[in-house]
């Protein structure tokens, strides 16, 4: 046993792991009229940012990304995040009819994206909800699954996963402590 | 026909202009009220009625103050809600007779929409104190009145709204009066309390205008170090994303138009209508006297409908740009003006008539609004018209409620002459036109509720049986061995049933839990269309009559007969929510038909099922059929034209 923490993916591991995703994105989602993106702040945001990017430099179509910020309502108290003091929910495009890919760093028990359900439900009447996550960590508490997902994490293994980014952490990785 | 005022939209703009103007008539008279006849009688020997079912003490005492004034007298019931409403007289009742009583009719409801109602059924004029977090027109009067005063014009003025713009109802009649004046809009909401997206769309409609969206942070930027509070206009790729906010920011700075602000119009968190379980400690907009020494704004009045709860300092209260007391005393001038147009039947709207929003071809057989807290869910309404079609380019339509102007989906759509229905999709706008038309359409909430007023799907062939009563038995043992296998202590389990068909089978697997493990595990059933925040009990269980079951640190298992896109799933969940916090959720369906538009994969499945999307699928079971037997079966819609 060892307490040094694993690390899961690297910079060129999660890069690798955005351009997947976003090729399944355009695969799945490729007649869509409308595909935008939405990141749970803050780590989601940038995530659903890189993937936007990647999309357009695949399909050459530029996807919107918003940003919806859950900590209002989260009740999942057991996983205190480093709250970074951020501007709220800002999706400042009609979600009406698009397809909505809603971007999250981690998906665990799931209560996150409920709680991003209703507030895109509040938002507008979108065609379709998806669920992208780099890091699915299972231990669901809702029913939820994601449709895109960067590495499963086993049950053993998901103790505690750090995803960091460049933006927020100076580097990309995620790492199991 | 008596003439009512029941949202601000009920006023042309020539009527609110006359209304402010004699409302500053009214205040001069106030002034000198000591002068003999200095106040107009206009109301003498009249009698205002004050029917509060929600307390106010500003709203109710100005309204009354305001017809003393005028001469009239006023008779109210010292609290509605522990009257005759407490003997189940319904508001509909009250407002009739209470109209036998008096001249005009002054409602604050608790219900979206109650106004509309009681003015149906008055015979005097009725206005609206307030009804649910629907309308609150003479609030946005007595604002409207206060900017005009203190900037001389509404025309061209820049406010600001700060605050709770979720559910501030003061707030949305505000912006839309004021769009409708051609000001200009800054919307600051505070972080969850966004501006409902339908009604910014509303406003882009109606009036070709979208208001800027800021945040609390450009404010206190301003007060820090910012010389002057610069927004960009809200479009869309600039506003994409702020993540970085100091960056961002300087770089809006470096595109921005300056933006003076005219008023500061701040409204309280509020916390007794909210449906969720926000936390208090988020992102408030709160000034004090640092945010108004900026010099850019100098000219920049505060307003706020008060009660305050902290989001204004009291050090602002002796600053001449602070004007929201006079905001309140306004109540009263405002007010008078009001009540002696509507004694005289000079302004408002008439109810029931062709000049009243109802549109031709509004539904009368109808689904139920999907507004929880609409009042046609409480009360029978006596119009037949209950909602008016909205039509969008590229097939969209919804109904709009005619009492509380919430949107609802259509779902399902029926044929009054071939008694015929369809669920309804977009490539299905051409028969709804048509038999709009023809006056043969008929508009269901469900499936089920057409099924129940005789009406037959458009499909092919007969329907194909999935699943035996046998088979159905054993997916059901399968479902309950698996729900038991994830349960440790059964004593934290709840089941809950979704309307109807998945609450027979809550019941089913709860009895069969019983008979294994002589264990009672608490049975709820849950009505995603009601929305309330309490799951009942089943009914009928002995000694839970009105009872509801505890979801908070319970495990819940939602049951519900067949999920598709998993819109009925979402809700349930955030039904189960509202009701409280549970230790987990699970999710069981006895088909799962794919086609899912949402993240939602049920726990426990008794069959998958791929379907075409044309395919039904329908679970009848022995409690609502009229075979008393249980099956599944699947059968095909096909277009109405090669039904006929």
């Amino acid at each position: 046993m060892t307490d040094a923490p694993a690390i899961l993916l690297d910079g060129a591991a999660i890069g690798r792991a955005v351009a997947r995703i976003a090729h399944q994105i355009l695969e799945r989602d490729r007649a869509a009229d409308r595909l935008v993106l939405v990141g749970v702040r803050s780590r989601g945001v940038h995530l659903a940012r890189r993937i936007a990017q990647k999309i357009e430099e695949l399909a050459a179509r530029a996807v919107p990304v918003g940003a919806i910020d859950i900590t209002p309502y989260r009740d999942d108290v057991e996983e205190p995040r480093d709250r970074i003091e951020g501007p709220e929910t800002d999706v400042a495009f009609s979600i009406d009819d698009a397809v909505v890919v809603l971007v999250d760093d981690v998906l665990a028990t799931g209560r996150t994206v409920r709680v991003a359900l209703d507030i895109l439900g509040g938002l507008g009447r979108p065609h379709a909800i998806q669920v992208a996550v780099l890091v699915d960590r299972g231990n669901r508490e809702v029913p939820i699954r994601a449709d895109f997902v960067g590495q499963n994490v086993s049950d053993a293994e998901s103790r505690r996963v750090h995803v960091r980014v460049r933006e927020l952490d100076g580097r990309d990785e995620v790492a199991l402590a | 026909m008596s003439r009512h005022v029941l949202a601000i939209a009920d006023l042309a703009d020539e009527e609110i202009e006359s209304i402010l103007h004699r409302a500053e008539e009214m205040e001069a008279a106030l002034v000198r009220r000591g002068d003999a006849g200095a106040l107009p009688r206009s109301a003498a020997g009249r009698i205002m009625a004050t029917l509060f079912y929600e307390p106010s003490t500003r709203t109710r005492l100005s309204f009354e103050a305001a017809m003393w004034r005028l001469g009239g007298a006023v008779i109210s019931a010292s609290d509605m809600k522990s009257s005759s409403a407490s003997k189940g007289e319904t508001l509909a009742d009250t407002a009739k007779v209470v109209s036998s009583y008096a001249d005009v009719l002054v409602l604050r409801h608790f219900w979206d929409g109650a106004a509309r109602v009681a003015a149906e059924h008055a015979d005097v004029p009725l206005i609206n104190a307030g009804d649910g977090s629907h309308e609150h027109p003479t609030q946005t009067l007595c604002d409207l009145y206060t900017l005009k005063r203190a900037k001389g014009t509404l025309r061209g003025i820049t406010v600001a709204i700060g605050g709770d713009l979720k559910r501030g109802r003061t707030a949305h009649s505000l912006v839309r009066a004021l769009a409708r004046f051609k000001a200009k809009i800054v919307i600051i909401p505070a972080r969850g309390m966004e501006f409902p997206g339908w009604l910014l769309q509303k406003v882009a409609e109606e009036h070709g205008y979208r208001p800027t969206v800021a945040r609390p942070g450009d404010l206190k930027a301003l007060a820090r170090d910012v010389n002057a509070l610069y927004l960009v206009p809200a479009r869309p790729h600039q506003l994409t994303l702020f993540t970085d906010t100091e960056f961002d920011l300087e770089e809006r700075l470096a595109e921005a138009e300056p933006i003076t602000l005219d008023a500061l119009y701040m409204t309280r968190p509020q916390r007794e209508r909210r449906d969720d379980t926000t936390d208090d400690g988020v992102e408030y907009l709160r000034v004090d006297s640092d945010t108004f020494e900026d010099p850019t704004m100098r000219h920049t009045v505060l307003m706020h409908p008060l009660p305050r709860t902290g989001e204004i300092s009291q050090d602002l209260d002796r600053d001449p740009r602070a004007l929201y007391f006079r905001q309140a005393a306004s109540g009263v001038p405002v007010r008078m003006a009001l009540v002696e147009m509507v004694l005289a039947e000079r302004v408002g709207c008439e109810v029931g008539t062709a000049s009243t929003r109802a549109e031709p071809g509004a539904t009368r057989v109808g689904p139920r609004c999907a507004n929880p807290n609409c009042i046609t869910r409480r009360e029978e309404v006596q119009s037949e018209r209950r909602f008016r079609f909205h039509r969008e380019p590229a097939g969209r339509a919804h109904l709009v409620c005619l009492y509380c102007d919430h949107e609802t989906r259509i779902q399902v759509i029926g044929n009054r002459k071939s008694k015929r229905y369809h669920l309804y999709e977009e490539p299905m706008y051409g028969y709804l036109d048509a038999w709009l038309r023809e006056d043969a359409l008929v508009i269901f909430d469900s499936v089920k509720q057409a099924e129940e007023a005789a009406y037959k799907p458009y499909k092919l062939g007969p329907q194909k049986s999935i699943m035996s009563a046998q088979e159905i038995d054993r997916a059901l043992d399968e479902l309950t061995d698996a729900i038991l296998r994830d349960t440790p202590e059964l004593k934290d389990l709840v089941i809950v049933g979704v309307r109807t068909a998945g609450a027979f089978l809550a019941q089913r697997i709860v009895e069969r839990i019983r008979a294994l493990r002589g264990a009672a595990v608490d049975l709820g059933v849950l009505d995603v269309q009601g929305g309330g925040d309490t799951i009942p009990s089943w009914p009928g269980a002995p000694g839970v009559e009105g009872a509801n079951v505890t979801i908070a640190d319970h495990h819940v298992v939602i049951v519900d007969d067949v999920i598709n896109t998993g819109w009925t799933a979402k809700d349930a969940l955030a039904c189960v929510w509202r009701a409280g916090r549970p230790l987990s959720a699970r999710l069981a369906v006895l088909v799962d038909r794919g086609h899912r538009q949402l993240p939602l994969k049920p726990t426990y499945v008794g069959k998958h099922l791929p379907t075409a999307p044309h395919e039904r699928v329908r679970v009848r079971l022995r409690e609502l059929d009229r075979e008393h037997r249980d099956r599944v079966v699947i059968y095909s819609y096909v277009d109405p034209k090669a039904a006929a």
